[in-house]
């Protein structure tokens, strides 16, 4: 594999490219085919596991537990919040809309929870496949973790980092790194506040941690800072494409890798 | 008729009962009694519950034609329907619209198993959402022989009573083999505004016609 050619793709890309929105869609879609060879960084998948699918585990458990198709719509409003309400909206109306089938419940039930199963299972191997290669140079323990079921009910919970629940070797990666921490903290330090965002001030304060050889790697610490974490990754090939303009603006620089921002915004207003 | 008439016919007379052979009482050693049927005053209705030769109807309903299914369940028939059609879309001596038309039947009975079918695993369940998330608004001339050579295999593991894990997978790796994109579009952006109103009005029309019908 050779690491300087590739393009690192960001998490948002792979949301991008299942967007409703066609426009979005299919400028994602042209980002995935035109720069080959990809690559995402493993902490990506937890990413993905911790927003999408769960998303999804969580429609599919509410309306497997609705005895009415009102009573899971109130559930998924309620418990999961309109993002996960408009993806079962979604789900809906590639099925047929207004016109889909809701009555005998039983029967609606049963068929949306076959698309979802399938869904579940396929998110995690998709977005593997998705890419040319993927990189975990920290080898991250969480990133070898697929949702599971056990034939009814799925889980793709993401345990705290534990001494005995973890093996990876952040703690070495972010050590051999510590040159490129010491400029972004100073990048960070002197960052106007209005350009702060509550990620950058994560950021910030690991990188001051890590740079005394403290990095805080128990619990979830990298997911909460897997902005950094993508952006060093991102050192091994030729540029990011993200939509995350606001912290991979301040960072590429100090940390020595090329950005290229995937512009949602304006692709939206088209 | 008089009474006596009626009695007459429903008792047999002396010379029919002496051309009767009398079932030969088991006997079993110990208590000679013990084989004697109690009194009961249980009444035996017939059962009224569906029963499996009912399978017939159920595929002619669906299918508007005849089969013979003797005792298969109405799911395993669906399936085996099902399983039928992918097999004759392979079938490349057959013309064109045939196989065309053997494909959008095996979708509707694929549909159709997604709804009725009762007895199938999350197994089943993700080998059969995963088919028709591909196949969705889709004709035969979007995938080529191979891919439907997986459709047919998968078709098959799902009449099976058992579908594993591996068999998932394969499957899915198979198709993701084939660079075939699985995955619906529901990422879903809250600041897509017109988007966003679309969609709760499906819902809110949904929710309606669930009301009504129910």
């Amino acid at each position: 594999m050779n690491k300087g050619n590739h393009t690192f793709l960001d998490t948002d890309l792979h949301i991008h490219r299942l967007a409703v929105d066609p426009s979005v869609k299919a400028a994602a879609l042209t980002v995935f085919e035109t720069n080959h060879p990809t690559a995402m960084s493993a902490l990506s998948l937890v990413e993905l596991k911790g927003n999408y699918i769960q998303d999804l585990i969580l429609i599919h458990r509410k309306i497997s537990d609705a005895e009415s198709f009102e009573r899971a719509c109130a559930k998924i409003l309620n418990t999961g919040g309109k993002r996960c309400s408009l993806m079962m909206a979604q789900l809906i109306n590639l099925l047929g809309g207004i016109d889909y089938k809701i009555n005998p419940w039983l029967e609606a039930r049963r068929q949306l929870l076959t698309y979802l199963d399938a869904q579940i299972e396929l998110s995690w191997e998709e977005f593997r496949n998705n890419v040319d290669d993927i990189f975990d140079d920290f080898e991250c323990t969480r990133a070898t973790e697929p949702p599971t079921d056990d034939g009814e009910r799925w889980s793709a919970s993401i345990p705290r980092c534990t001494e005995t629940n973890t093996t990876c070797k952040v703690a070495n990666y972010m050590k051999a790194h510590i040159d490129d921490l010491k400029r972004l903290f100073e990048t960070l330090r002197m960052l106007d506040t209005r350009l702060m965002t509550q990620e950058l001030k994560r950021i910030r304060n690991v990188a001051a941690e890590a740079i005394k050889d403290k990095y805080p790697w128990k619990g979830n610490t990298c997911r909460l800072i897997a902005d950094l974490l993508i952006g060093l990754q991102s050192k091994s090939g030729k540029v990011l494409i993200s939509s995350n303009y606001r912290e991979h603006a301040q960072m590429c620089t100090p940390l020595g890798y090329t950005f290229k921002e995937f512009p949602i915004s304006s692709i939206r207003s088209k | 008729m008089n009474q006596e008439n009626q009695e007459s016919a429903i008792t047999p007379s002396a010379a029919e009962q002496s051309n009767v052979i009398p079932f030969r009482t088991r006997r079993y050693s110990g208590a000679e009694n013990q084989t004697q049927p109690e009194s009961s005053s249980i009444t035996y209705i017939p059962s009224t519950a569906p029963r499996e030769w009912q399978t017939k109807q159920i595929i002619r309903r669906i299918s508007g034609e005849r089969f013979f299914v003797g005792l298969k369940t109405p799911d395993r028939a669906i399936l085996d329907v099902a399983f039928s059609r992918i097999s004759q879309v392979l079938q490349t001596e057959l013309q064109m619209a045939e196989l065309s038309n053997c494909f959008d039947e095996w979708k509707d009975f694929l549909e159709t198993a997604s709804r009725k079918v009762e007895g199938f695993t999350g197994n089943h369940r993700k080998i059969l959402g995963t088919i028709l998330s591909l196949i969705l608004g889709k004709d035969i001339s979007d995938f080529d022989i191979e891919t439907l050579r997986i459709f047919r295999d998968a078709t098959n593991v799902l009449r099976m009573p058992r579908a594993s894990k591996q068999d998932a997978r394969r499957i899915i790796a198979d198709l993701l083999k084939r660079k075939k994109k699985i995955m619906m579009p529901l990422g879903i952006d809250e600041s897509a505004k017109d988007e966003v109103q679309g969609l709760d009005n499906i819902i809110d029309q949904l929710i309606l016609k669930s009301r009504t019908d129910r």
